[in-house]
């Protein structure tokens, strides 16, 4: 490979060849480094960042000189950081043991800084820090930096960390940014805009963690690794696609928050926008960041942006009311702490797209998401069409379609549900199902996806994160439905809490002879 | 009389098996990514045995082959399902078991038994766990059908002779492992992470010595590992270093303790603390939990390698230079 070859995000952080390294037995090679985490108080850092880093740090995969600097306005020392850090990890990891010998030696690379993200001293103070633990933890001055704060402060923390030449050093610099990434197109680009003032493109990490789900990554070993279902892939046998994303709970206390976003804008902008297109691009060139990013992107683009005529018959807004789930009376969202009474907030979306590529006219993908629905399950079921012709007594009866359900969470796993003969005399058809269960094929534990996502981000592999161009494309589809949502008064709440959602919603669907699985 | 055992019964057994766990409810979900035959010998523990299989297999399901091998015993076959219920599932998972009683001295006629109870087109391994089957007339017929053999020196008297076993066995085209390896990769990973940094690989070139210390009354198979891949690193990267396998009398037997590297002013030490591994990098020690390599931690990471593994292939044979 020529050096104008290499992509120009990976020529900062090549490093001479480790002789002693063994791909086949371990872990990816993992860069010293320091990494800063903005808004390191909030629940994101408890519930999450902390629990992975500490999961990481358990199995060996950071460097040992790896540090890190939390900011956030409450004055904390170091020490006080650390004891909350501590009792954090031991709260919410999940399935990691707590061993106090190993937390020490990693909290030592703990550190903190109180200040405003507004306040041009904090990024003097921290160019400070990150000099220290430069020369004191030989990080080799990679730093990665993680936007944990409001989406409003973003673009001010970049500029400021740009202003106080802390976006450029020695090593590499990483910018991590959670989601949302704008609420609209203008707001995205407006984004985007103020990020590459300090960091390039290629340093921006786009956060969406469903996108480093073990399933998800498991599409494209299966559609990619696998001869036999490339064939079957396309309109020619897919009858149409239904991804789900459904959630049991309700606000929980963020009702606030929530009413400014809906699920709209919060899961199907980018979460299942981003899971149809891994499930629905082309084969990439090769697996790396760009190539499969870019057929992503492409994916997106064929998305068909709807007409209002359109939004009107194949999109569904809902929003739950009270209702009983397991024998528990449960509040409506307008009832929630917070929620304007009056609140047009959708917490249901259904939004049926076409994408306009010779592989998949004419094949509708159904996409819903919502809060308070009957069940907590993620998947992408995939129904085929018919066989041509059906030679079977009575098997229009029993007529089951083949379905191919790729389930996110919970049991992440494959199966195929096909029609098989029932023992016995005569030819009586029934529906089996053949199940590939992630968790018994590989009883190893997964890595969460926070996990996967920040190793990655470290090594610079951005293969799982979302580029601008991606945001922009899933933004040109959802806008023009969330105008209009937002023009339209609507009856709400039209959809109990512990129920599968509006009745439009299968309405819908019904349109076109579907009917919404029930996982 | 000789006693004979059809592969057609076991499989008829398998089959019944599995339609008994069947009429038990809709909740068992089978499991299979490979045949693994186990080879125990009369003195060994069976049923530690037993219990190292069953561990592996919710990571690794497998159609299990357990071959007993005791004097007098005649050739002889049965069939159990070993089952698992995930936490927070509804469904058993399965695998199935089949044990095997033969006498020492019939190993070839057990090579045809097993032959046509392998799962077909997944990977057959062959966890040969003892020196005297390795040595056995019998042992290359059940090489010969199997992806891969695991093998255990760990307790082999004489590590070069051991060494140089493996690696003639090798040399004929068998596939094999050797868990004396599989115990160094958590060490190796370490020392590797050290020259992950730009710093430190930068004074690689540095690197005159290299110190492997070992305990007990002979060299152990370990030793010979990790010294001869130590050399094949450096010399991968232009740099010459002097070897020395030191034996320090104080350790317990086929207790592997340090390993040193060193030169111009540059000193990379790991050194095994109880279940710690420190790593010391001119003084500056980091410390990462090792926990005790048991047969099942080292065949899960064996077991996940069914394919050709070169840096194995390239130590073993500088080893059996050394």
């Amino acid at each position: 490979m020529t050096a104008s070859a290499i992509p120009r995000d990976n020529v900062k952080s090549m490093a001479p060849p480790n002789p002693f390294q063994d791909p086949l037995r371990f872990e990816r090679r993992v860069p010293q480094c320091a990494m800063v985490i903005f808004g390191a108080n909030g629940d994101l850092t408890k519930r999450k960042l902390l629990p992975a880093l500490y999961r990481l740090a358990y199995d060996r995969r950071l460097s040992s000189g790896f540090a890190v600097v939390g900011i956030s306005r409450t004055p904390l020392t170091d020490e006080q950081f650390r004891e909350k850090m501590r009792e954090a990890v031991e709260e919410f990891s999940e399935d990691t043991k707590f061993d106090p010998e190993l937390w020490q030696p990693f909290a030592q690379g703990l550190f903190y800084l109180a200040g405003d993200i507004g306040d041009a001293d904090l990024y003097q103070r921290l160019a400070q820090k990150l000099k220290e633990i430069e020369e004191t933890r030989h990080t080799g001055g990679n730093v990665l930096f993680y936007l944990s704060t409001q989406p409003s402060q973003y673009g001010r923390a970049a500029l400021g960390l740009g202003a106080a030449g802390v976006g450029k050093g020695n090593g590499w610099r990483r910018l991590v940014v959670e989601k949302p990434f704008g609420h609209d197109l203008a707001s995205a680009r407006a984004l985007s805009d103020e990020l590459h003032q300090v960091f390039p493109e290629s340093d921006v990490y786009r956060i969406d963690h469903y996108l480093g789900k073990e399933t998800v990554q498991n599409i494209l070993a299966f559609r990619f690794a696998n001869g036999i279902f490339e064939p079957l892939w396309n309109r020619r046998y897919v009858d149409h696609v239904q991804i789900t994303a459904a959630e049991t709970i309700g606000v929980e206390g963020r009702g606030a928050y929530y009413q400014e976003t809906g699920a709209l804008a919060d899961m199907i902008q980018n979460h299942l926008v981003q899971v149809m297109a891994t499930m629905a691009m082309e084969p990439s060139a090769g697996f790396h960041a760009d190539a499969v990013r870019d057929e992503r992107a492409k994916l997106l683009r064929s998305i068909r942006v709807m007409k209002p005529d359109e939004i009107r018959v194949d999109t569904v807004p809902g929003q739950y009311g009270p209702g009983r789930i397991g024998g528990e009376q449960v509040p409506g969202f307008r009832q929630e702490p917070g929620v304007d009474p009056e609140s047009q907030t959708n917490t249901y979306a259904a939004i049926t797209f076409f994408v306009e590529n010779w592989r998949w006219a004419g094949v509708p993908f159904y996409l819903r998401s919502g809060k308070r629905l009957a069940k907590r399950v993620s998947e992408i079921a995939i129904q085929f069409k018919p066989a041509p012709l059906a030679i079977f007594d009575g098997e229009s009866d029993e007529m089951s379609p083949n379905l191919l359900i790729m389930r996110i969470q919970p049991e992440e796993g494959i199966s195929l549900k096909f029609l098989s003969k029932r023992p016995g005399a005569g030819m009586k058809l029934r529906p089996v199902s053949m199940d590939f269960n992630y968790g018994s094929a590989f009883g190893e534990r997964s890595p969460s996806a926070y996990e996967t996502l920040l190793l990655d981000a470290i090594i610079g592999d951005a293969t799982l994160y979302t580029r601008q161009d991606m945001v922009e494309a899933s933004w040109t589809v959802v806008e023009p439905i969330q105008n209009l949502w937002r023009a339209t008064k609507f009856d709400f709440p039209n959809y109990p809490a512990g129920s599968w959602g509006p009745p439009a919603a299968d309405e819908m669907l019904a349109r076109r002879g579907h009917q919404w699985r029930k996982p | 009389m000789a006693a004979t055992l059809s592969p057609e019964d076991i499989l008829r057994q398998l089959a019944d098996t599995w339609a008994g766990l069947d009429k038990e409810g809709p909740g068992v979900l089978r499991a299979c990514s490979m045949t693994l035959i186990t080879v125990a010998r009369e003195a060994e523990d069976v049923s530690s045995v037993l219990e190292t299989l069953a561990s592996l297999m919710p990571e690794h399901p497998a159609r299990s082959i357990v071959v007993r091998l005791q004097r007098g015993a005649l050739l002889a076959g049965h069939v159990t399902a070993q089952c698992w219920m995930p936490f927070g599932q509804g469904r058993q998972i399965c695998s199935e078991q089949i044990e095997i009683t033969a006498s020492p001295d019939e190993i070839e006629d057990v090579a045809s038994v097993i032959d046509p109870l392998a799962a077909p087109d997944l990977p057959r391994i062959l966890w040969c766990r003892s020196r005297d089957v390795f040595e056995s007339v019998g042992f290359d017929r059940l090489a010969e059908m199997a992806s891969k053999v695991v093998l255990d020196t760990a307790d082999w008297p004489d590590a070069q002779d051991a060494i140089q076993g493996i690696a003639a066995t090798a040399a004929r085209g068998v596939r094999v492992a050797d868990l004396s390896w599989t115990r160094l990769t958590r060490w190796r990973e370490m020392l590797s992470q050290v020259f992950e940094s730009r710093r430190e690989a930068a004074r690689l070139a540095a690197i005159s010595r290299v110190r492997v210390v070992y305990g007990g009354a002979a060299r152990p198979v370990a030793a010979l590992y990790m010294g001869a891949w130590l050399t094949d690193a450096l010399e991968a990267a232009g740099v010459r270093a002097d070897l020395s396998l030191e034996r320090d009398a104080s350790l317990p037997a086929e207790h592997f303790s340090t390993v040193e590297l060193s030169g111009g002013g540059f000193h990379v030490d790991l050194t095994r603390q109880q279940e710690r591994l420190i790593t010391t990098v001119d003084g500056q020690s980091h410390c990462v939990s090792l926990p005790h390599a048991t047969d099942c931690r080292l065949l899960r990471e064996e077991l996940g390698i069914v394919r050709h593994d070169p840096v194995f292939e390239r130590t073993l044979s500088s080893a059996a230079r050394l």
